[in-house]
């Protein structure tokens, strides 16, 4: 699983990194162009567009029925009866391809969130590291946490037993790659804290899990594995969340290439050759 | 087929280039928002307003040259002091700035309104309407219409002429201006903007010690919570839900985690989460009170303070204010100009008066508590003039700060000797002569930022003076036989009068009213003996003396005719009470109880005040163009903006420019 997450977020480090330094908005139309043609091509070829096309004009005809015989009851019926069949069946016909569609759309867009999810942390911004135990024995209170230079924790640790979790505020100094170190008795775990003031940057709220969380390490990318004898059960660092602003409206990622993905997929559809 | 595909090809580079640039275009369009100084003449005009800012206090720092950039001023264009209203009230004061007019003119005679239909005391400078029209489906009511916000302000405000001349102005945080005027100038509301529950400020208080002590609070409510398994659970009141027929109190629950030996605790509210220590203030939080499930929320914001962890715990909350991100109801004109604030200094205080007083009165914050708070306020009060100052090119800027009025009112008891709540021993002496030496850096900041060419103006809408002793004016007119009582209770709103046999009643903080036939909903004072018995109520004022040193308590009765004229006089007290320096009407008597004693110490917090006899406590003037004028009242300062950017004085403005000679100064 740690191969497969290396190699999709390699690909995506590669096409993002000439837009790294652009607008957001730049790289997520690239993907929304690229996630239109991929489920272009993907609906091409796992469709039959035949029927398909049999369907639509089906549809076309029966609304062209009722224009011409709207006083005729009987005829209007069943042209919306009609009309009501052939929708139906061009949604049976489009199940198939949707369905093809449905594990790589996931993969892209697991990976996006977490580029566009999230943001660093910048300079004198604050977050909350929590760390949790497993149910090992350990006492939390053995657990001590320091920071490297561009980087402070600012409050005493904040134990709560019942959930095996110790919380901490820290407070980002400097940009750059900082670390904090947990001291874990028998072990110390050196977690990565992203501090940066532009550009995208691949960040995970799930910063550090044991590998033994297939679906923490399939949802969080960016997951630094723990290894699975670790005391640790995972460590989190409340990274922002990232905001996209259009028209002084604060957007969401998802939403951005929900949209201009099907505007390229309607515009490209007859370049494609594809029958929607 | 082909000619199929030069379509589809044509259509697709239509949409792969336009809609793309459509969207970039647009998140490029946040920097588009216009500057101002782009119209009107190129005159540059910054006007500073201090509330309560005294001349004493600033004539004798300046000499202690501790206000270095106050004496520039003065020396480049002079220093005169400000005669204020009468009464000398925040919202009546900065009424007469922001029209030119009196209270006749504007409307606005006191803190306190009462309403002669049933004599119900009122906020006086806006009101509320539910939407008129609403249907019910079961427990929940949909409005049909808009609710209303309204202004009770008359009289045009002197930016709504720059307005119409293309003079781009701004106004920040002017006192009685919610909600802002709708014209061009860009406003952000001040004193007088409620918080999210529809008060002036109603914090919130968490603890588990014994809460018989918080009795009668009137800026706040105070939550018993228990701690169990080192969490304690809490409920966050929110704005009155007017979706439910029974309209109760909104609620957010929240959750705080407590380390078991560490003074460190975790708020968790909705979606957020903050680590504080003991003594820690958040940043703001944004809260989203739901009020049709899935349908409408409305957001507001609060900083949480961890005052204690062990023994006791303790947390503060400060009043839900409205988000200037995201406003439940509008607080600024544009309607987006709060967020542009708020986009770039971050989220802020907008209630009208931020500074928590109440919670310090009321002994829910310690004294260098409510510093820190005030503190926080200062500070973004700072970011916010910072952004203002970066963006002015020409034209008009008002920038009010209220910290040196706060800090006045609350630590005048920690430098007067004299002062029944002074202790010796306090460590705060030098809070309001350092809040002057801050305001004097705030003038610096803004006498480096602008050129040769731009006209300064400092003011003030009063001064200040000691709150030794509190005067219950409806007390006192019940022992004198001009008011009676259904029973011998104090009572509160008037619900013990007798209105039958009652001829006068006091309002606000110097109002007192005649119980008049045609007037009052159950008066008896025939018009015809109006001016005898406000003659004879007038000479007794004036003779009252206080027991406790022989001190005259009232050193000056108005009539309302002889000091107002404009078109609101009927809405006017019948008499106008000066307070002596050092007397102030109490609290209970303003909201129309009748406590025992007529005079009482004052060994409140509260402890500084302005509400007496306007002569006494006049504001500050200070330009570094020559003030001319031998006498200048705030009513002068809106002719004088006019005139400043070539436009006549207009009709109903009582004064005239400050720069001129010949004024007479008006009250």
């Amino acid at each position: 699983m740690q191969s497969f997450n290396r190699a999709i977020s390699g690909f995506f480090n590669l096409v993002i990194t000439p837009f790294k330094a652009m607008d957001p908005i730049w790289s997520l139309a690239l993907f929304s162009l690229l996630i239109g043609i991929i489920m272009l091509v993907i609906f091409r070829y796992t469709s039959d567009q035949q029927k398909i096309r049999e369907a639509k004009s089906r549809i076309r005809a029966h609304i062209f029925e009722l224009s011409l015989f709207k006083d005729e009851i009987g005829i209007v019926l069943s042209a919306q009866k009609n009309i009501l069949i052939y929708n139906l069946r061009y949604i049976k016909y489009a199940l198939k391809p949707m369905l093809f569609m449905m594990i790589p759309l996931a993969l892209i867009l697991i990976q996006l969130e977490s580029w566009y999810g999230h943001r660093p942390l910048k300079p004198d911004e604050s977050a909350i590291v929590s760390l949790k135990l497993r149910d090992n024995g350990l006492a939390l209170s053995d657990i001590t946490l320091t920071a490297g230079e561009g980087i402070t924790v600012e409050t005493p640790p904040l134990r709560i037993p019942d959930r095996n979790e110790i919380d901490w505020r820290i407070r980002a100094l400097e940009n750059g790659d900082q670390v904090l170190t947990f001291n874990v008795p028998g072990d110390e775990i050196r977690q990565k804290v992203i501090v940066s003031e532009r550009g995208l940057v691949q960040v995970s709220p799930l910063a550090s899990a044991s590998v033994s969380g297939f679906t923490d390490t399939l949802l969080n990318p960016a997951l630094s594995p723990l290894p699975g004898d670790s005391p640790v059960e995972r460590i989190s660092i409340d990274y922002p969340a990232m905001s996209i602003e259009i028209y002084k409206w604060h957007v969401h990622w998802l939403v951005i290439v929900l949209v201009l993905s099907i505007v390229f997929g309607f515009a490209l559809k007859g370049l494609f050759g594809v029958e929607i | 087929m082909m000619q199929s595909s030069k379509f589809s090809l044509s259509k697709a580079i239509l949409f792969s280039v336009f809609i793309p640039v459509i969207l970039i275009s647009g998140a490029c369009g946040e920097n588009k928002a216009t500057s101002p100084g782009h119209g009107g003449t190129g005159k540059k005009m910054i006007i500073i307003g201090f509330d309560g800012m005294d001349p004493n206090i600033l004539k004798r720092l300046m000499a202690e040259g501790k206000l270095p950039n106050f004496k520039k001023l003065s020396e480049s264009g002079g220093f005169k002091p400000l005669a204020t209203s009468v009464p000398p009230q925040s919202p009546v004061a900065w009424s007469n700035f922001i029209t030119g007019m009196n209270p006749g003119g504007h409307g606005i005679f006191d803190f306190i309104h009462r309403d002669p239909e049933n004599i119900f005391p009122y906020l006086s400078t806006s009101k509320t309407k539910s939407a008129s029209k609403i249907v019910k489906i079961g427990k929940w009511v949909l409005p049909l219409s808009p609710g209303k916000v309204s202004l009770l302000r008359r009289g045009k405000a002197f930016w709504e002429y720059l307005s119409e001349e293309g003079i781009e102005t701004t106004v920040f945080r002017v006192p009685a201006n919610f909600p802002t005027t709708d014209d061009k100038a860009r406003q952000i509301s001040g004193m007088g903007t409620p918080d999210m529950q529809g008060t002036y400020g109603t914090y919130s208080y968490y603890t588990d010690e014994d809460t018989d002590k918080f009795e009668n609070l009137s800026g706040g409510k105070v939550f018993p919570v228990d701690v169990y398994k080192n969490r304690v659970r809490g409920r966050l009141p929110g704005p009155i839900n007017t979706f439910r027929g029974d309209a109760p109190e909104s609620r957010v629950d929240f959750t705080v985690f407590i380390d078991p030996e560490n003074p460190v605790a975790k708020v968790s509210v909705q979606d957020e989460e903050i680590i504080l220590t003991e003594g820690e203030w958040s940043d703001w939080i944004r809260i989203n009170y739901e009020l049709l499930p899935h349908l409408q929320k409305a957001g507001g914001i609060v900083r949480f303070y961890l005052k204690e962890v062990r023994p006791n715990f303790k947390l503060y909350v400060t009043p839900v204010n409205i988000d200037p991100s995201n406003p439940a109801i509008p607080i600024s004109t544009p309607k987006d100009y709060s967020g542009e604030i708020a986009k770039s200094v971050g989220l802020f205080y907008t209630q009208g008066i931020p500074e928590d007083s109440k919670a310090l009165s009321e002994f829910v914050l310690e004294d260098g508590e409510f510093l820190d708070q005030t503190n926080i306020v200062f500070g973004e009060e700072q970011d916010m003039l910072g952004y203002e100052l970066e963006r002015f090119r020409s034209g008009l800027l008002f920038f009010y700060i209220g910290r040196v009025d706060q800090l006045s009112h609350m630590f005048w008891r920690t430098m007067d000797p004299n002062h029944p709540a002074y202790d010796s021993a306090s460590k705060l002496k030098l809070v309001i002569e350092n809040a002057y030496v801050e305001m004097d850096g705030v003038l610096g900041r803004v006498l480096d930022s602008i050129d040769g060419d731009t006209t300064v103006i400092v003011l003030s809408d009063h001064g200040f003076a000691p709150f030794y002793r509190a005067f219950n004016l409806n007390t006192w007119l019940k022992d004198n036989g001009y008011a009676r009582l259904t029973d011998d209770t104090e009572g509160e709103f008037f619900q013990n009068v007798d209105w039958g046999r009652t001829r006068a009643y006091g309002v606000g903080f110097n109002g007192l009213f005649l119980n008049l036939k045609g007037r009052e909903f159950k008066g008896v004072v025939e018009p015809g003996d109006r001016e005898r018995l406000l003659d004879e109520i007038s000479g007794k004022l004036l003779s009252i003396r206080d027991p406790k040193n022989g001190e005259q308590v009232i050193s000056r009765v108005y009539k309302a005719e002889e000091i107002y004229s404009g078109p609101y006089l009927k809405d006017a007290p019948d008499l106008i009470v000066g307070y002596n320096r050092g007397y102030r009407a109490s609290w209970e008597t303003v909201l129309g109880s009748f406590p025992g004693e007529v005079l009482r110490d004052n060994k409140q917090k509260w402890s500084g005040d302005h509400l007496m006899e306007a002569a006494l406590v006049p504001g500050i003037l200070l330009s570094n163009k020559e003030i001319r004028s031998k006498n200048p009242s705030l009513s002068d300062l809106a002719p004088t903006v006019l005139e400043e950017f070539g436009i006549p004085k207009q009709e109903g403005m009582i004064g005239d420019s400050i720069f001129k000679e010949e004024n007479p100064g008006k009250n």
